[in-house]
């Protein structure tokens, strides 16, 4: 009994490691972080190009909704990819760390050590894919909306300007984390 | 070829000294913007030249513009729309500059400024001469002048602050976990050499 369980949570931390899913805390962090990034733009957008919210507000809403749920998906895809790369990076830094904890406890069988290791793997692959995944994400889509809006799409008018940059910059950092393997 | 050239050159001389027979004065006017862009509530500068071209002086000179740049679309600044001289010698070149600024914004038509002059101090006829014109300007409002020109660096300053928390943040977080683990392979692996 106790073997089918403890086989069915090892197949659950698989299923876990290798599947696209996020976990919800995950999800809401990556939402939370899109609604935000996808956000800050419309300041420059209402400060520079003097489009003012009262006018253009339908543009803003659907630009900020689409940007947001293409980008928590480039951020789900990369953390994804990264994830697996991390782990297999910090395997050996992660069984020391774990050695050096149960150096001291005699009454740890191999298995547990092993068990442990993996989830911790799994942690810190998780933690720092989710980071890194955000940070580039971020960092690569607001480049992408600055040059866009401020250099190739300047002269156009605000409302071509907006819905093109902010549309173009959505698409190819959603592109681009579809397309790493 | 020879004999047609010297034809021409004779109707051409025979012009030039006919017109200088009569012993008159051509008053030519230009009337140009000096501003690049015309922006509404922004200082607009119009500049007319007088060029007396003739042998002769020319008195009672008038210059009326005020129907290109009636009061309720212009407010005038600095000096007047209808400038007057007692004479410009001949050969005599005269500028008059006038500041405006315009309330409205959109298509604006500026047409030809009339001057008014005698060819002598006793015959008071008076003749007529039209200047050249701007012809359709774009004044532009003051919201789009801000917006292409204005250096708004506050703006990039604050929506910089504002970005960087969700770039710096989550990098600052990967590279402390990144350099914690490759510390700890690097300090094992220094050990385990020194051993």
């Amino acid at each position: 009994m106790s073997n089918q369980r403890s086989i069915s949570s090892d197949e659950d931390l698989l299923l876990q490691d290798f599947s696209r899913n996020v976990t919800t805390k995950s999800w809401v962090l990556f939402s939370g972080n899109a609604a935000v990034v996808s956000a800050i733009p419309l300041w420059l957008f209402w400060r520079i190009h003097h489009m003012d919210f009262s006018s253009y507000f339908i543009h803003f809403i659907i630009g900020t909704v689409i940007s947001t749920y293409f980008l928590n998906l480039a951020y789900q895809n990369m953390k994804f990819i990264l994830k697996h790369k991390i782990a297999q990076k910090r395997e050996d830094a992660v069984s020391r760390e774990i050695s050096k904890i149960f150096a001291n406890d005699k009454n740890a069988n191999k298995k547990d050590k092993d068990d442990r290791i993996l989830a911790r793997k799994n942690e810190v692959a998780d933690f720092e894919a989710t980071t890194y995944s955000i940070f580039y994400n971020n960092a690569f889509y607001l480049v992408c909306l600055i040059i866009l809006s401020f250099f190739v799409l300047k002269n156009f008018s605000p409302t071509v300007n907006y819905l093109f940059s902010v549309g173009l910059s959505t698409a190819v950092v959603f592109l681009f984390s579809t397309g790493q393997k | 070829m020879f004999i047609k050239t010297q034809l021409i050159l004779l109707a051409l001389i025979s012009v030039v000294f006919s017109q200088t027979d009569e012993e008159e004065s051509f008053l030519f006017v230009t009337k140009e913007t000096v501003n690049r862009f015309i922006v509404q509530d922004k200082e607009l500068t119009i500049k007319y030249a007088l060029y007396n071209s003739g042998p002769t002086t020319i008195f009672n000179v008038n210059l009326q513009d005020t129907h290109s740049y009636p009061s309720d679309k212009y407010e005038l600044l600095v000096g007047t729309l209808t400038p007057k001289w007692e004479r410009i010698n001949a050969g005599v070149n005269l500028t008059h500059v006038v500041v405006l600024k315009p309330k409205q914004s959109g298509i604006s038509n500026s047409s030809h400024a009339i001057v008014t002059y005698q060819k002598s101090e006793k015959n008071t006829d008076s003749q007529k001469t039209y200047s050249s014109e701007i012809g359709d300007v774009y004044i532009m409002t003051s919201r789009e002048y801000d917006r292409r020109f204005s250096s708004h660096i506050i703006d990039w300053v604050l929506f910089t602050a504002m970005a960087s928390p969700c770039i710096v943040f989550p990098f600052f977080l990967w590279f402390k976990s990144k350099s914690k683990y490759e510390l700890l392979v690097m300090k094992d692996k220094q050990t385990k050499k020194a051993q």
